[in-house]
């Protein structure tokens, strides 16, 4: 468990330089296999890349026929959303969320993964547990899930109004608040492996050192261990940043019905009018895309600039865990109530919905009603057997087939010092700029 | 004037816009999260009612009504049994299939299972329906004449 990180310094200048490879042809052809890979997987990436990039700038810069076709150019949409962005709204409100969800995903994150890698606290097993098992439940399910127990009628709103006596719900979740709490609820398990990983493998030294100086367990955490992984910190920041400013689930479940709009939602809209506003919608996608690059530019440079902080390290030993005396009970129950609130409760809520013949708030009474009905339904659904083997189909497919893409592009990236690998860097981060919802919206 | 005034009324009760399918807003409506909802489709609701939910529908004039449509693809693989399938939705026979699971038959000879959720059978005299071309031309009027209005 501890050894995998003692490897560190070891085979890294492994440059394939070999100038007149296999295939070269004398001075003028240079053919080796490292430019053939790279070629292959420069034309594949742009095959899936592009389209779809060409696509969407071009809308944005042309009138559509009600059939779809291209019309004549235009500059309207991009004056249309200057003049939407005076009024604010939506790009704000973007900013706001991916913040939040940014901040507090870290925050969740990175203490249970803190926890989990750093203390003896009991059950740090379940950390990894929860972690893992939050991957298997699909965004959309866990929103719904948190929907349904957040909502207005829901359990938790019905507690707090009886122990707090009020009239009315007290938690409003439709709200920029209940978006950035789910989201980064969210996003914390993946917080939370990444962090685990640079956590695990910080050279302990520097704080043995500090403590052999007579700092105490809270300094050299602040002097010491969050300064070293400040670069940590900040990259999967920015990563969540990206992501919440592209994401559409929660912004279209939780921020719709409570007036909160935002990039993603303004596309979604605009591409549902009758007649559909392509273009806007295409205008709309550009400037996210600009926003999503800009940041991952930024991302790029603090990761490059994150080298600088790397402490290498050939010792294969664990950091010293941090004895944590009575405070471990805290730290488990953090743990437990971790997993119950990320894993359990939207399982519950979801597990008791489908035992319903229609959704009631749970209760006692509400329980004589269940039935098995649904799950019949779903059962002898026509075809249902196909759906569940084209997913699986699906899933695989797709992870081999990025798996094997990036496995190229990264060992020609890292590995060699072809010319012209920046192209290749450039085409495999296009598809974090044009984002899902951007690329969704070019189907005229 | 006093249309204006209505929509004031209606807008000072913040009511809750989304873009969820109308089944989804009445789910809601029955969990409790809303006590009404505006725009649904009443065969929904009568459904839901049957299966013991605590909801009904009221129609409140006028009644508008969706037009639905049922298409060809342009390179359809099988164009001429796509074709058939059109024919048999919209037959009477087709029609019933829709009758017998509470959905609304656009056939004239085809009633609805539970008679009084069509118009003319006692609940409301008409339904209205926004025509294509009406929609082409002013449905984003609408909208965001809506949005203006109700939309912060």
């Amino acid at each position: 468990m501890a050894k995998q990180q003692s490897t560190k310094t070891i085979g890294v200048p492994l440059k394939t330089r070999t100038s007149g490879g296999l295939w070269s042809l004398g001075t003028t052809f240079n053919f080796d296999v490292a430019t053939i890979v790279m070629i292959i997987v420069s034309v594949v990436t742009g095959y899936l890349v592009l389209p779809p990039l060409y696509s969407v700038i071009q809308t944005s810069l042309f009138t559509t026929k009600l059939t779809g076709e291209i019309d004549e150019f235009t500059l309207r949409y991009y004056q249309d959303l200057l003049r939407e962005l005076q009024v604010i709204g939506p790009f704000l409100n973007t900013f706001y969320f991916s913040l939040g969800s940014a901040l507090l995903a870290t925050l969740l994150g990175g203490s249970i993964a803190w926890i989990v890698t750093r203390t003896d606290s009991p059950l740090r097993g379940l950390g990894y547990f929860t972690a893992f098992a939050s991957f298997g439940t699909p965004f959309i399910l866990y929103t719904i899930g948190w929907l349904l127990l957040l909502g207005r009628a829901g359990p938790v709103n019905y507690w707090l109004k009886t122990v707090l006596d009020q009239p009315g719900p007290v938690v409003n979740i439709y709200s920029l608040f209940g978006m950035i709490f789910i989201e980064s609820l969210l996003w914390s398990p993946f917080v939370f492996l990444m962090l685990a990983a640079t956590f695990r493998s910080m050279d302990p030294s520097l704080e043995e050192a500090s403590s052999v100086c007579g700092a105490r367990v809270w300094q050299t955490m602040r002097r010491i261990s969050l300064r070293l992984m400040l670069p940590a910190f900040f990259s999967v920041m920015l990563l969540i940043f990206i992501r919440s400013f592209e994401s559409f689930e929660i912004p279209a479940l939780v921020g719709l019905p409570g007036d909160i709009r935002v990039l993603t939602t303004s596309i979604y809209l605009d591409a549902q009018k009758l007649p559909p506003k392509y273009g806007s919608a295409g205008a709309f996608s550009v400037l996210l895309m600009l926003v999503v690059a800009a940041t991952l530019y930024f991302y790029f440079r603090i990761t490059r600039e994150g080298d600088r902080f790397h402490t290498v390290t050939g010792k294969g030993y664990r950091p010293k865990l941090i004895n944590l005396g009575r405070w471990r009970y805290l730290t488990a129950s953090a743990l437990v109530f971790y997993s119950v609130v990320l894993l359990v409760l939207p399982f519950l809520i979801i597990l008791w919905a489908s035992l319903l013949p229609y959704y009631m708030q749970p209760s006692i009474e509400a329980m004589a009603k269940f039935t098995v009905k649904n799950y019949i339904t779903a059962l002898h659904f026509p075809k249902v057997t196909d759906a569940i083997k084209n997913s699986i189909l699906l899933g695989l497919g797709s992870a081999s087939a990025v798996m094997l893409l990036t496995l190229f592009a990264s060992w020609l990236l890292v590995r060699t010092k072809r010319r012209g690998r920046w192209l290749l860097d450039l085409l495999t981060t296009l598809p974090r700029r044009e984002t899902p919802l951007a690329v969704r919206t070019d189907v005229p | 004037m006093s249309e204006d005034l209505e929509i004031q009324k209606l807008k000072a009760q913040n009511i809750a816009k989304t873009t969820a399918s109308n089944r989804q807003v009445l789910d809601l409506t029955i969990a409790g999260e809303y006590p009404l909802a505006l725009q649904i489709f009443n065969h929904h609701a009568f459904i839901s009612k049957s299966a013991g939910a605590p909801v009904d529908w009221q129609p409140h004039e006028p009644v508008t009504a969706t037009i639905q449509t049922i298409a060809l693809a342009k390179n359809s693989a099988h164009p001429h049994a796509a074709m058939l399938l059109l024919d048999f939705a919209m037959s009477e026979r087709g029609q019933k299939v829709f009758q017998q699971s509470n959905y609304l038959p656009s056939h004239p000879k085809v009633p609805a299972k539970q008679v009084d959720l069509k118009p003319g059978n006692g609940r409301f005299k008409r339904a209205y329906y926004i025509n294509p071309d009406a929609q082409y031309d002013k449905g984003n009027d609408w909208v965001d004449y809506f949005n203006n209005i109700f939309v912060k």
